[in-house]
């Protein structure tokens, strides 16, 4: 995973709440084994016959090229698909900021390196009213700094947790972290096995 | 100091060290894996020339994409077969249990595990699949998870978590006849919001859900991430213990009398604090009904749809307002008297022989009404197997009903069992988002005592009038 430092460029706004992994990756794009940006948002950006609805924001040109996703409060609820993480960085978004987020989601996303960015609500609904109603607007953000700058030149804070930083200023494996602590592995399951011998699976099918 | 709770005492038990950040690195005592997310994680372990850390603890299980026809081999959605066949090349591989199509022991993986006894109360479970919370309805502590962190369970058996805070949900009074597990969850959602549980382990407490079956239990556990918390359980008892000991992967002898000693120390100590407190009072709770796009929309099935000004939080108000014109709902309209397409009886939140016998028990000797398609899915083999041991495949393909082989079916509709556009199906799923069951699908999640009732009117209706003269 590379590592994340600053992130420039268009934010696009979806100022809604609650939107779900169906609607990120709709399911039945699970087939799919490669650019997953086909699935992003398929329900809202494309009409039933399949042409692109212009009325959706990702679909107007001043989308293109599309780095950060500004959306409501818990972004990413439902199913833990990490095809909607997939789905965002093969579309070419670096990075999320909402109020809030919901767990799975923010988990995916730090493990595959799309920051997600949280804001306070006052903040969020400043960054609305700036991204309104074009829906989009120049953001840098620094994750070193943890900051957001504005097309107004103002600055806003965003959280993050301290490891999940760490992990994404660094860009770490964290399968390689864990397989460096293979001896504390060995020694839990060792006395594991003496305390909870019954948890070990007798049967196999 | 004060005491610990459940939650506390099977964590701390799973603790291989403590990491920077506040985080833990946690032992996974069961690792179930689906055909659908699992697929990258294989290949990417596969790449790095890395090997399944415990393959005796992890568990293979085609559910999400295969075909519920009663003749269904790995046919199924194109691109379908692909995802089927590398799960199955991946289990050989590495030396994994598979519980393939046509297994006698297949069926939805939160369903499955625990009527094997492959998951027991105490321990930690993860599976690839946000509804793995399921599992606490026996007292283990399961929680969905990412493809990246498969990979990583795969080759440690160990993840990195931050430990979640702890709410407690005590339910207090009784539940009314007709009145299930599911329709608490709903109304509890429906109160607290879909993002109330995020950053919780919850747990259920309280004499209703003492009352309760596992089976209920799950349901009510089930749903726990649709109010955003990972991780949902009820503490055992004996109602736990029983159905534990009747499990076939169960521990036996000596090994069960151990384990039992075992569970009965992690009861929350008396003086145990939770981070969040609430209660829920059920005594005057009606059957359920979402009227939404979220979980959270849930109304009394007797009541009228809400007006979306009535909310006082403007983006509660759109939503609501989306949600309703996405239905083609209009507020005010009695939502009882709404007339369905289609009704489906199935998922990991409702498909237990619990579920289908409540659905039996007004299905019996009743048609289905004209132009409803009722389709009743089964959670697993071992489910099906015991329905049509007690004769309820008779009542339900008597009514009008198809009964077909187990699997996730309608409730994500990836295996082509799903809708058409603006259908309007009544589901005993847990999620009612737009598009879910098929584009332009119009879902309501409901109980299986609701969808029955619901198939038998053709409208949305209430169950309760269909049982009277019944014992529960």
């Amino acid at each position: 995973m590379n590592p994340i430092d600053k992130i420039s460029g268009t934010a696009v706004l979806l100022n809604r709440d609650d939107i779900d992994t169906d609607q990120i990756y709709p399911g039945r794009y699970y087939v799919l084994l490669e650019r997953f940006d086909q699935a992003l948002f398929a329900n809202w950006r494309f009409l039933p016959d399949g042409s692109p609805d212009t009325g959706f924001v990702l679909n107007s040109p001043n989308a293109h090229g599309a780095r950060i996703l500004v959306a409501g409060r818990n972004f990413g609820c439902g199913s833990s698909r990490e095809n909607a993480v997939w789905a965002l960085q093969d579309f070419g978004f670096q990075a999320v900021v909402a109020p809030s987020f919901a767990e799975i989601f923010y988990g995916n996303a730090i493990q595959k390196g799309l920051l997600p960015a949280i804001v306070d609500e006052s903040d969020f609904r400043r960054l609305a009213d700036l991204l309104t109603p074009a829906g989009v607007g120049v953001l840098t953000l620094d994750l070193e700094r943890q900051s957001i700058g504005l097309p107004d030149g103002g600055t806003l804070g965003f959280d993050i947790a301290s490891e999940p930083r760490r992990h994404l200023l660094l860009g770490l494996d964290p399968i390689a972290q864990t397989l460096e602590r293979s001896q504390d592995i060995r020694s839990f399951t060792a006395a594991d096995s003496k305390r909870r011998p019954w948890a070990i699976p007798t049967v196999r099918f | 100091m004060s005491g610990r709770t459940y939650f506390d005492k099977v964590w701390d038990d799973h603790v291989v060290a403590r990491l920077a950040g506040g985080r833990d690195l946690i032992y996974i005592d069961r690792h179930f894996v689906h055909e659908l997310s699992s697929r990258k994680a294989f290949d990417d372990l596969d790449e790095k020339g890395r090997k399944v850390a415990s393959p005796e603890r992890t568990f293979a299980v085609c559910d999400h994409i295969v075909s519920t026809e009663p003749d269904r081999d790995d046919g199924t959605v194109p691109g379908g077969e692909a995802l089927i066949r590398a799960l199955r090349r991946s289990a050989a591989r590495h030396d994994v249990s598979l519980f393939d199509v046509n297994d006698a022991r297949q069926g939805i993986v939160h369903v499955v595990a625990p009527e094997l006894g492959l998951v027991l109360p105490g321990l930690t479970f993860v599976c690839g699949d946000s509804h793995s919370c399921t599992v606490g309805g026996i007292g283990a502590l399961g929680w969905g998870i990412g493809t990246a962190e498969i990979e990583h369970v795969l080759a440690t058996q160990t993840l990195p978590q931050r430990r979640p805070k702890t709410m407690r949900i005590t339910l207090e009074g009784r539940l009314d006849k007709g009145v299930t597990a599911k329709d608490v969850v709903l109304a509890i959602i429906a109160r607290h919001g879909v993002s109330a549980g995020t950053g919780y382990a919850v747990e259920f407490a309280g004499p209703p859900v003492r009352r309760m079956s596992v089976e209920a239990r799950m349901t009510l556990c089930n749903m726990t991430i649709e109010f955003g918390g990972r991780i949902g359980f009820v503490a055992p008892d004996d109602t736990t213990l029983t159905y534990v000991a009747a499990r076939p992967a169960a521990p036996r002898g000596q090994d069960l009398d151990a384990a039992i000693a075992y569970w009965r120390a992690l009861s929350s100590d008396d003086d145990a604090v939770f981070d969040h407190d609430i209660t829920f009072a059920s005594d005057d709770l009606t059957p359920q009904i979402t009227i939404g796009t979220t979980p959270g929309d849930a109304i009394p099935v007797t009541a009228a749809v809400p007006d979306p000004s009535s909310f006082d939080d403007p983006a509660r108000r759109r939503q609501l307002a989306d949600g309703l014109q996405y239905l083609g709902l209009e507020p005010g309209q009695p939502v009882a008297e709404v007339p369905v397409d289609r009704v489906f009886i199935g998922s990991c939140a409702n498909a237990r022989i619990e579920d289908l016998r409540a659905a039996a028990r007004i299905l019996d000797g009743r048609k289905v009404a004209d132009g409803v398609r009722v389709m009743i899915v089964p959670g697993s083999q071992p489910v099906k197997s015991a329905a049509e041991a007690e004769g309820l495949d008779r009542i339900f393909l008597q009514a009008g009903c198809e009964w077909r082989q187990p699997g996730c079916s309608m409730c994500p509709g990836l295996n082509g069992d799903f809708g058409s556009h603006g259908e309007r199906v009544v589901s005993t799923s847990n999620r009612n988002f737009e598009g879910r069951q098929g584009k332009g699908v119009r879902t309501h999640l409901a109980s299986p005592f609701t969808a029955a009732a619901t198939a038998v009117a053709g409208t949305i209706a209430d169950p309760r009038p269909y049982l009277a003269g019944s014992a529960t």
